[in-house]
This record gives structure tokens, C-alpha cells and sequence, in this order.
């Protein structure tokens, strides 16, 4: 099958799957075809797999997530676009691939309005602008959920409180702030800094927060954020969660009862030591159709816990226990 | 100082060696198989008794800071300071004690005695050593040193490095994979002198990963592999990925040999896992070991083309993590630093 074909078929699969209410076993088949059709099409993922033929969905190979900074996974030579890891664990950057962009955008944006059927016409992007970071997954995210996002940070110089405070005064329509939780962090500081005056937002604003803190110059805890987000933007803001990845396609949304992933997007998770399915605490492993055309099936270094389509995320896997003298990945990378 | 030692000290610790190498290391929480753990134990006590026991003057009171799992480290220290009239204090790993605690079980009418504290609540007992001997994560010898004593004699070991280096042309090539696989049998390769890394030399670097392939197969038979650790779990899978996209994975129950190109190497290993870089030239390895904290290198070839390459120690393979008493550890003469001579 040709890759526009598959494409093809993946983007109505996507489209019609929640309307249709497409069953988990129909998913599931389509998800062993685009398996095995990767594993002929993209050299480095059949060889990754073995050539093998998978029967259900944790029988796809997954692809662990730090193989993204050696390997490169991509049905096209000459692919569209590039999404790079913040190398925060490891010192070096992950690279997915992608012969296009157009089914990641058309992933986002089903998924996003299924949840968020009403969001508010505006935009505040803190997270990198694609314009100027077209490497960032999330910044592409962004985009494609809101076209016309006014952006507010940079990778250089973090954010810009006037383009914030701005958007923040046009107080007639209901604004969605699209922030990693480091941005997040520091805009509310910056406000606390700069401004005397309320910046409580509309009724039906929304607060997107995604990422974490590791590594970097500041360092608050959850309930916290929420807490001083709630102060400065106003009780009546609802806040959401964004799961993401720049080695996934599609994202999970928490909009306060864990985070939910869309149909095409099937989480389970497996025992870290062995690699094999289990219930309860395990790593994350993702099949996710939207991936058409790089890898389908990865496994991250993110703990959690699936219940059917909700899953609860529980952070890093910890570093190994120190045995005898001999240093471990995270120890020593050269 | 010498002085002979006296012959009935060191029959009371040659007898401690023989009880504590007939317990049950089961219950130790190695991180190994019950059989793995067998191995190392005979291994130990076999090194021991077959070599020679020094005579020297021993500090009064050492304590030695062990590190996680390479279990039978401190024994050769404990039994040669204590047949020579010395005390000793093992520091235990704080979350794997039980080994340590075996040591001193077996070695109680030594004097020998166990601490099982924290590492961070542990300084205390440095301030009646006079000796120490630590080993462990170089960040961790590092504040070890901190609180050290100016009098106190010490000899710190942080992580060093070991290798293989095989000519594939050299011999009998399932002889020498079954000796390498011994190697990386041995504590399912997590000491310090375990290989992480084989260079491959010859025109059958492939059929060397074949054969080497059967010898780690045959052993697992034998002598399981211990469960692997979350994080191990995690990065073994990473690895033999990487290996099967770029090079050739040949893997099995518990055990793989994963070759991968040269600029992929890494300093270090995972539990029966043979890590197999193919080189055309010595230097092409050592080019790769830049920088890393070499120990010990077990090679078939002639141990001359390695000279001034930085290993503290090379030898035949087979024998990488079975060094003989009374060796230079990590290039140091470990005893007479602890007397002060050195």
C-alpha cells in the first residue's frame, strides 16, 4: 500500500472513529495493519521489530523513547518535519520525524474539540512559537489547535509579560493560555512583579498546563501552581492538563478526572523489568495511530497506571539501583 | 613493617572464610541468582585460599565502606587484616545490607562487626578508624573522603571502567568465548572489572558473536541471571533495539549479545549482556576509551600492544573479575596505603 494510501486511510480513520463510535477490535486491526505496513516501509523500525507479525496491541513492538536520540524512524527520506526532545534526561536531543504534519494537527484537533467542544476564540501561547522553534512539538500543537495564538515566550528569552499582559487586559472574551508548567510559573511571578491591577480573565478562560519542572531554574509543586494560577487568573478559570510527547502524535487531556486518550491512541502498560504487560503501576507504552508515518508503537520512561482509557501518571522511572560499582545511563553519558 | 603473620589468626579467618563461604547466600539480596551468588562465593573464597596472605602490621580498626552487590569485595581485606591482628568495621550498603551482614556473622570471633546505617548517618564511625577502605560511586568516595580524619590511612575506590579486547583470529574461538562469558557470568557483570564493552578484532567478529552467543546460553543454564532492576529492565530493551536497528542481536532467555558500532559505545553494561563493538585496530578501542576510568582489560592479544593504554590491570580472559590476592587495586597497593608506607 502506497504511503498516501495509508495516510488516507489513518485520517479518515481518525475523523470518523468518535462519531462512528469504530470499535476497539476494528482499532485494533487497523493498528496490526500500520504495524506490519511499517515494518516493510521504514527499514529501521522492521529491523527494530523483527519483521514480526503482531496479533494484538501489545504485541506491536514499541520502540523505547531514548532510541529516538540515535535513530531515526521516518516512512520519507526527505521528511516535512523534525520535533526534537528537550534533552533534559539524557543531554541529547530525541528526533521524530514526520513525512508531514498533517495528521498530528488533524489528531490534535479532534481530540481537543471532543473534550473542549466550546474553547475561547484567543489564544496565549507560552510555549515556543513554531515560527521561531519549528522544532517544538508542543508549540505545533498549539498552532493547530489555535491559528492565531498570540505567543508570548521564547526558548531565549522566556516570556514576554507585555505580550501577556495585552492579551490578559482585552477582558471582553474568554482567553486560553496554552503554558508549560515552568512558563506558567514564571508569568504568574512576573505579574505578581509587574502589576497592581486584577488579572482575573472572563468566565469560561482556560489554563492549559503541560510539562514539568526537572531540571530547570524553578521548581513548584502541582497543587501549588494550580494554587497560585487560580489566585492570579481568578476561581473561575477552568484548568486542563496536557500529556504529551514529541515522540507521540496525539496528546491526553486531563480536564480534571485523569487524563483521557482519544480512541486511536491506546495506552497500556508494562512490568519496567521485564517488558511485559501488567495491571497497576508500569511504564507507559502508546500505540498511536496518528504516528503513521514514523514508528506506531513507542514505550516511555513515564510510570502510570491505565484504567480503560484514563490514566493516571506517576513521573519518571527512578534511576536503578545503584549496584556494585558500575555506573548506570543516567550516571554517565558521553 | 613485617612480621610473619601469626599462624593461629590466620587460621581462625581462613575458617571464618570457609563458614561464610558454606552459608546460604540466598537471603543476601545480591541482585544474583541463588546459583550466580554460589559462584561468586567459591570464587572469593577459592582467590583467597589459593593465594598469599601478607604479613604486615595492621591498623588497629578498619572500616571498610562497601558498596552494593559486588558482595565478596571486602572479604579479602577482612581476612587479611584481620589474620593480622587487626579490627574491622563493614559499612553496609544501607539498602542491601544482608550481605555485608553475613561477612560479619561468619566473622564475629574476628572482630568483625557490621554497621547497617545510612550512608549519610554512617560518618560517625570514621572517627574510630583508623583505616578506611571504601568502595562505590565516585561521587560517594568523594564525600567519603570529606570526613575522613587527617590521620586516618585511607584507600578509596570509585567506578572504574573494565573491557575486553578479542582478536578473532587468535585461537580457538569457542574457547575464548566460553572463557569471555565467564567474565560476564560473574556477578552478571556488574563489578568493576566486568567487561562493559568487547572490541572485537579479526575477520570472524561475527562468527565470535555466534559463538559467544552459545557460551552465554550454556551458562544461563547453569547459573542463571539474577531479575534485572526497573531502570536495567528499561535500558536493556533500549539497547538490544539499538542493536538489532544498527548492528546484530543475538538474544536469548536472561542473556544477549548486542554488537553495535563503534560510535555508539557506552561505558557501561547491563546483566549478561555481551556489548560487542568490532574494531579494525587496538587503537581504534582506545581511541573510543578517551577519558573513561579504565580497570582491568581481558584480551587474547599479546598484552605488550596494550602497554600505556591506562588499564590498571590486563589479563587473560576468562580471568577479568578472578584477580589474585596481594594484586594492585585499581593500580594502588591498597595495604600499604592503609599501613601508611605507601
Amino acid at each position: 500500500m502506497s504511503h498516501l494510501k495509508m495516510k488516507g486511510q489513518i485520517e479518515a480513520l481518525i475523523t470518523t472513529c468518535i462519531p462512528l463510535k469504530t470499535s476497539p477490535i476494528e482499532l485494533e486491526a487497523m493498528a496490526l495493519k500500520l504495524a506490519v505496513w511499517q515494518m516493510k516501509n521504514i527499514p529501521e523500525y522492521g529491523r527494530f521489530a523483527q519483521f514480526s507479525n503482531p496479533s494484538s496491541w501489545a504485541d506491536i513492538p514499541a520502540v523505547p523513547t531514548p532510541l529516538f536520540t540515535a535513530i531515526d524512524f521516518c516512512i520519507s527520506e526527505n521528511p516535512a518535519v523534525t520535533y526534537l526532545t528537550s534533552g533534559t534526561s539524557t543531554g541529547t536531543r530525541g528526533r521524530h520525524f514526520m513525512p508531514t504534519s498533517e495528521v498530528a494537527d488533524l489528531a490534535a484537533k479532534i481530540w481537543f474539540n471532543e473534550l473542549i467542544p466550546s474553547p475561547p476564540n484567543r489564544c496565549l501561547g507560552l510555549v515556543p512559537n513554531p515560527e521561531h522553534n519549528p522544532e517544538s512539538s508542543l508549540g505545533a500543537m498549539v498552532k493547530a489547535l489555535f491559528p492565531n495564538t498570540d505567543w508570548a515566550f521564547s526558548t531565549s528569552s522566556g516570556v514576554n509579560i507585555e505580550v501577556v499582559l495585552e492579551a490578559i487586559n482585552q477582558r471582553e472574551e474568554p482567553l486560553f493560555i496554552a503554558s508549560t508548567a515552568l512558563a506558567l510559573s514564571d508569568t504568574i511571578e512576573a505579574i505578581k512583579n509587574t502589576v497592581g491591577a486584577s488579572t482575573h480573565l472572563p468566565l469560561g478562560s482556560i489554563i492549559m498546563i503541560t510539562g514539568g519542572f526537572k531540571g530547570r531554574h524553578r521548581d513548584v509543586s502541582e497543587d501549588d501552581l494550580v494554587d497560585a494560577t487560580l489566585e492570579t487568573f481568578g476561581d473561575q478559570v477552568q484548568i486542563v492538563h496536557e500529556y504529551g510527547m514529541t515522540e507521540l502524535s496525539s496528546q491526553l487531556w486531563d480536564l480534571g478526572n485523569g487524563f483521557i486518550a482519544p480512541p486511536w491512541l491506546h495506552v497500556y502498560t508494562v512490568s519496567p523489568a521485564t517488558g511485559l504487560p501488567c495491571s497497576g503501576v508500569g511504564l507507559l507504552r502508546f500505540v498511536d495511530l496518528a504516528n503513521y508515518g514514523s514508528c506506531i508503537a513507542i514505550e516511555t520512561l513515564d510510570l502510570g497506571i491505565v484504567e480503560g482509557r484514563k490514566v493516571t501518571l506517576l513521573g519518571r522511572l527512578p534511576g536503578s539501583k545503584k549496584r556494585g560499582c558500575s555506573l548506570t545511563a543516567d550516571e554517565l553519558t558521553l | 613493617m613485617t612480621r610473619s603473620v601469626a599462624p593461629e589468626r590466620l587460621s581462625e579467618a581462613l575458617a571464618a572464610l570457609k563458614e561464610w563461604a558454606a552459608s546460604d547466600p540466598s537471603s543476601w539480596n545480591t541482585g544474583l541468582s541463588t546459583e550466580g551468588a554460589r559462584l561468586a562465593q567459591k570464587t572469593a573464597e577459592s582467590l583467597i585460599v589459593s593465594g598469599t596472605i601478607p604479613s604486615f602490621t595492621a591498623p588497629n580498626h578498619t572500616v571498610i565502606w562497601c558498596a552494593a552487590n559486588v558482595f565478596t569485595a571486602p572479604l579479602e581485606w577482612v581476612v587479611q587484616l584481620t589474620a593480622n591482628g587487626g579490627t574491622v568495621t563493614l559499612k553496609a550498603p544501607s539498602d542491601s545490607p544482608e550481605s555485608a551482614i553475613g561477612i560479619a556473622e561468619a566473622f564475629s570471633c574476628m572482630n568483625v562487626k557490621v554497621h547497617t546505617a545510612p550512608f549519610a548517618e554512617s560518618w560517625g564511625l570514621l572517627e574510630r578508624a583508623d583505616a578506611v577502605i571504601g568502595f562505590g560511586a565516585t561521587a560517594s568516595m568523594e564525600s567519603l573522603s570529606n570526613h575522613l580524619r587527617p590521620e586516618t590511612t585511607s584507600s578509596l575506590h570509585g567506578h572504574m571502567v573494565s573491557i575486553a579486547i578479542v582478536d578473532s583470529d587468535a585461537g580457538d574461538l569457542s574457547e575464548t568465548a566460553a572463557s569471555l562469558a565467564m567474565d560476564l557470568t560473574l556477578y552478571d557483570g556488574r563489578g568493576c572489572m566486568s567487561p562493559v564493552a568487547i572490541f572485537v578484532l579479526g575477520s570472524k567478529q561475527e562468527g565470535f558473536a555466534y559463538r559467544l552467543s552459545e557460551s552465554l546460553e550454556a551458562a544461563e543454564k547453569v547459573t542463571p541471571r539474577g531479575d534485572l532492576s526497573p531502570r536495567e529492565g528499561a535500558e536493556w530493551r533500549r539497547k538490544t533495539g539499538l542493536s538489532r536497528i544498527l548492528g546484530l542481536c543475538i538474544e536469548g532467555d536472561n542473556w544477549a549479545v548486542a554488537t553495535s558500532p563503534l560510535e555508539h559505545f557506552e561505558p557501561y553494561g547491563q546483566p549478561r549482556m555481551a556489548s560487542i563493538y568490532c574494531v579494525d585496530t587496538i587503537d581504534s578501542a582506545l581511541e573510543a576509551l578517551h577519558g573513561v576510568p579504565l580497570s582491568t582489560c581481558g584480551t587474547n592479544v599479546d598484552g605488550g600492544l596494550l602497554e600505556g593504554s591506562g588499564f590498571t590491570r590486563i589479563c587473560q580472559l576468562g580471568e577479568m573479575q578472578s584477580p589474585p590476592v596481594n594484586r594492585l587495586h585499581d593500580g594502588v597497593d591498597v595495604l600499604k596505603k592503609l599501613t601508611g608506607a605507601g
